[in-house]
């Protein structure tokens, strides 16, 4: 069962994963947890779904339990998240395909500003492009409640853009 | 499905997709891991079954909290119960307890009449 199921959950993990947190140690908690909850199952939804759901859980516990973000600035940006945070603030210029896996990093960096549920909502809605029920399933939370943190994670994110490109007129 | 609408948080209309939905669809360009690593390591399993195994097991449930808790208000009910049920008969032993004289036929009530006399 654990072979079988660990793809799922190392996806998870991989797309949520705490900075200084082994993923393997992450993974070994996630199905300690199965384990120790497998008589709360109710059957009511698929096993692998029932996963999902711990995974989440568990990231977002570990999300949480780093209390400190880390500052973001331009002078810890390598050269070609510089290239790509012009292109995306500048909008003239289309981010150059070589530059994907560096949008993808500077994209985390970004990630990490927001609080962990904000960061959740945001990353399983835009980047991995779930619908709002299947968020809303995976992580527990009400509809109306993943509608509000995505807006508010957003507006975040806006404001940060905004800032950004102050500091670079600057 | 309930997708929402796309959001346009740059709050420029024509003006193209916003900056953050620009970094996504460039960061979604980005190759993904080979699907071999997805594979459990070797022992993994075993490990992990282990751990679960070793983890103390629950108490039984039938010193579970909420089972404990009800069984003492079943009790108290019972208790209660059988006190409203028995009231009648009870206030009569008492009230016929304190006129009713010693009885003759009991050796000992007859000793204990005779030393408090």
């Amino acid at each position: 069962m654990v072979e079988h199921l660990h793809p799922l959950v190392i996806r998870i993990v991989r797309s949520h994963l705490p900075r200084r947190v082994a993923e393997e140690d992450l993974v070994q908690e996630i199905f300690l947890k199965m384990f120790t909850r497998l008589e709360q199952y109710q059957g009511a939804v698929p096993f692998p779904h029932w996963v999902s759901r711990i995974a989440v859980t568990t990231c977002i516990d570990q999300l949480r339990a780093q209390k400190r973000r880390p500052e973001f600035r331009w002078a810890d940006l390598s050269e070609n998240e510089s290239d790509v945070l012009d292109a995306v603030l500048t909008n003239e210029d289309e981010v150059a395909p070589d530059d994907a896996l560096a949008a993808r990093e500077l994209l985390h960096k970004l990630l990490d500003q927001l609080k962990p549920d904000d960061r959740m909502v945001i990353q399983l809605l835009d980047l991995e492009e779930r619908s709002i029920a299947e968020i809303s399933g995976l992580t527990g939370w009400s509809q109306s409640l993943v509608k509000v943190r995505a807006f508010r994670a957003r507006r975040k994110l806006q404001k940060f853009f905004q800032e950004l490109k102050i500091k670079e007129h600057e | 499905m309930n997708r929402p609408e796309p959001h346009h948080p740059s709050g420029r209309p024509g003006g193209g997709p916003p900056p953050w939905q620009r970094l996504v669809a460039a960061a979604r360009r980005a190759p993904v891991g080979a699907p071999a690593d997805e594979a459990a390591p070797y022992g993994f399993a075993t490990r992990v079954a282990a751990l679960a195994f070793a983890v103390e097991a629950p108490l039984p449930a039938l010193f579970s909290r909420r089972l404990w808790l009800r069984a003492l208000g079943a009790s108290c009910l019972i208790a209660l119960a059988a006190v409203a049920l028995n009231f009648s008969a009870i206030t009569t032993a008492l009230a016929d307890e304190s006129t009713a004289p010693v009885p003759t036929d009991d050796p000992v009530a007859e000793v204990v009449d005779l030393a408090c006399n």
